[in-house]
């Protein structure tokens, strides 16, 4: 006789109060790629930065007039200022074919790539992660004085632009899951106080009963939380298909810039966790509003 | 138990209801409510029920004055009353079992406890074989007599009744009145709203009149059981 016993309010019947589950699952479907998105972005930022981490590249400039034995003797002292200094691992010189290498894309005539008498490039790699800004100036004002005009490339300055751009587009990203989420709650409130206005014969007999506040905020609470949970679900899985989808689309297309595009398992719990965060936020929501609504009668 | 004091009510804007009722209900006491429709028996009821808070004046329920509660306070009262509603206000999404159980279930009773209560009254009321029926599926009479096992189901200190044989024969409705009888035996204070003099007249209980909002106490008399006595009380 007791079992399965049913909410003293007929909350979900009404039909304002049906399309709840379904706001709350294109919202969680927003929020769940907004939330992917900052996480794609942040995960690409960081493989840009890991990509040139641990790297130096430094810049001899030939003296002038030309002079080979010249340009020899510099750079030796160059190389023995780098094995002096701690915390670098391996340096090397590319040669005229390493040169060519790189300036195929733009000059495509190797015999050209010397005349021009670009500087020398270093290769310089670090034991492991980053030196401090101490050491990089210790090492530049050394090499500045064996060879004039030499530059120390962390390669930071190339990163600047592409992490603000990415910073940006992650903070958007943030915003945008944000004011969904402030969406879904006014949406709750809405819901809530529609179905607290249609069911107001009902809470004033359990209030003559003796049924507190909390007992009927308590059951607006647990409705919602049923709702929000099983419209965020289905928000979810859709959104899951659309990601998945996307991922399936770019690393079939095999450009050589899809990989990082790849949602990891560790980017994956977050956004798992978003139609708990969703139901948690929609129960807390009616709940308040249930309990101010009643307080203020 | 009971005690109003200048007791005056106007629902919103409207014409005062009420006009500045003195009533005092003591503890176990039985009495009757009459008055034609209209008259302010329900308004009166509600006073005593806190679903109106009056216009003016002071409502006593057990020693304490009703406005200076809390809203957690005002619902544990409101537990100590039994109150059988004129139009019934079953729950229509809840079987005849649900709006019986619902008192018990506010006031946190056992699953176990709460089906043999449940079960037991449904059988003395007449209804055992309707526990599972919705509402809308039960006669008037029916319905009335659910409404009824829903107030006395957690044994109330004070029941209050307005119209509780309106829609019951004769016979119902004196099983009814026992029935009322029996808890106020056991010590709880009846208070009965009706417009039928016939009723009241079966039954060796002081009597309110009510008439255009001002309450007096009956008194019986051999040529007329149930004449009004003097303005006050």
């Amino acid at each position: 006789m007791t079992g399965n016993r049913p909410l003293q309010l007929p909350l979900g019947r009404e039909r304002s109060v049906k399309f709840l589950p379904w706001l709350i699952g294109f919202m969680t479907f927003l929020a769940t790629l907004s939330l992917a998105a900052a996480l794609l972005v942040n995960a690409l930022a960081e493989r840009w930065d890991q990509g040139l981490d641990g790297r130096l590249t430094i810049q001899v400039p030939h003296v002038e007039p030309p002079d080979s034995v010249e340009d020899e003797l510099r750079l030796d002292a160059i190389l023995k200022v780098l094995t002096d200094t701690p915390g670098l691992r391996e340096a090397e010189v590319l040669d005229d074919r390493g040169m060519a290498n790189i300036l195929a894309p733009w000059i495509d005539d190797p015999t050209l790539v010397a005349e021009l008498r670009f500087p020398v490039l270093i290769a310089v790699t670090l034991d492991g992660g980053e030196l401090s800004d101490r050491v990089l100036q210790d090492l530049s004002e050394r090499l500045e004085e064996v060879a004039p005009g030499t530059y120390v490339d962390t390669h930071r300055r190339w990163l600047v632009g592409p992490i603000r751009l990415a910073d940006s587009i992650e903070l958007v990203a943030v915003v945008v899951l944000l004011m969904v989420m402030a969406a879904a709650v006014l949406a709750v409130i809405f819901v809530t106080q529609t179905s607290l206005t249609i069911h107001r014969s009902v809470i004033e007999l359990l209030h003559l009963m003796g049924a507190r506040d909390l007992y009927i905020a308590v059951q607006f609470q647990n409705y919602s939380l049923r709702a929000a949970l099983f419209g965020a679900l289905a928000g979810l899985f859709g959104a899951g298909l659309t990601i998945t989808a996307i991922s399936y689309a770019l690393v079939t297309a095999d450009d050589g810039f899809v990989q990082p595009f790849q949602l990891g398992l560790s980017a994956w719990l977050p956004v798992s966790a978003l139609p708990l965060a969703f139901a948690a936020v929609a129960a807390l929501t009616a709940r308040i509003t249930v309990l101010r609504h009643l307080a203020r009668l | 138990m009971v005690r109003l004091e200048g007791v005056s009510l106007r629902y919103r804007e409207g014409p005062e209801v009420l006009h500045g009722i003195d009533l005092e209900l003591e503890p176990g006491s039985f009495h009757f409510l009459l008055g034609p429709s209209g008259a302010g028996k329900s308004s009166l009821m509600r006073c005593i029920y806190m679903a109106n808070k009056p216009t003016k004046g002071r409502v006593m329920l057990f020693g304490r004055d009703v406005q200076t509660l809390d809203r957690d306070e005002q619902a544990l009262m409101r537990r100590r009353i039994g109150v059988v509603f004129q139009d019934f206000r079953l729950l229509p999404h809840l079987n005849a079992f649900e709006n019986v159980a619902l008192p018990l279930r506010l006031s946190g009773e056992s699953s176990r406890a709460l089906d043999s209560k449940v079960a037991e009254l449904m059988r003395w009321v007449g209804l055992a074989d309707c526990l599972e029926s919705y509402p809308a599926t039960l006669s008037g009479g029916q319905q009335q007599r659910v409404a009824i096992a829903r107030a006395v189901i957690g044994r109330p200190s004070l029941l209050i009744a307005d119209e509780p044989t309106g829609n019951v024969d004769e016979r119902l409705a004196m099983r009814l009145l026992f029935l009322f009888q029996e808890l106020n035996r056991n010590g709880t204070t009846v208070f009965i709203a009706t417009h039928n003099q016939a009723l009241v007249q079966r039954f060796p209980y002081p009597f309110y009149r009510i008439d255009d909002g001002v309450l007096s106490l009956g008194r019986r008399t051999a040529a007329n059981p149930v004449a009004a006595g003097a303005a006050g009380g």
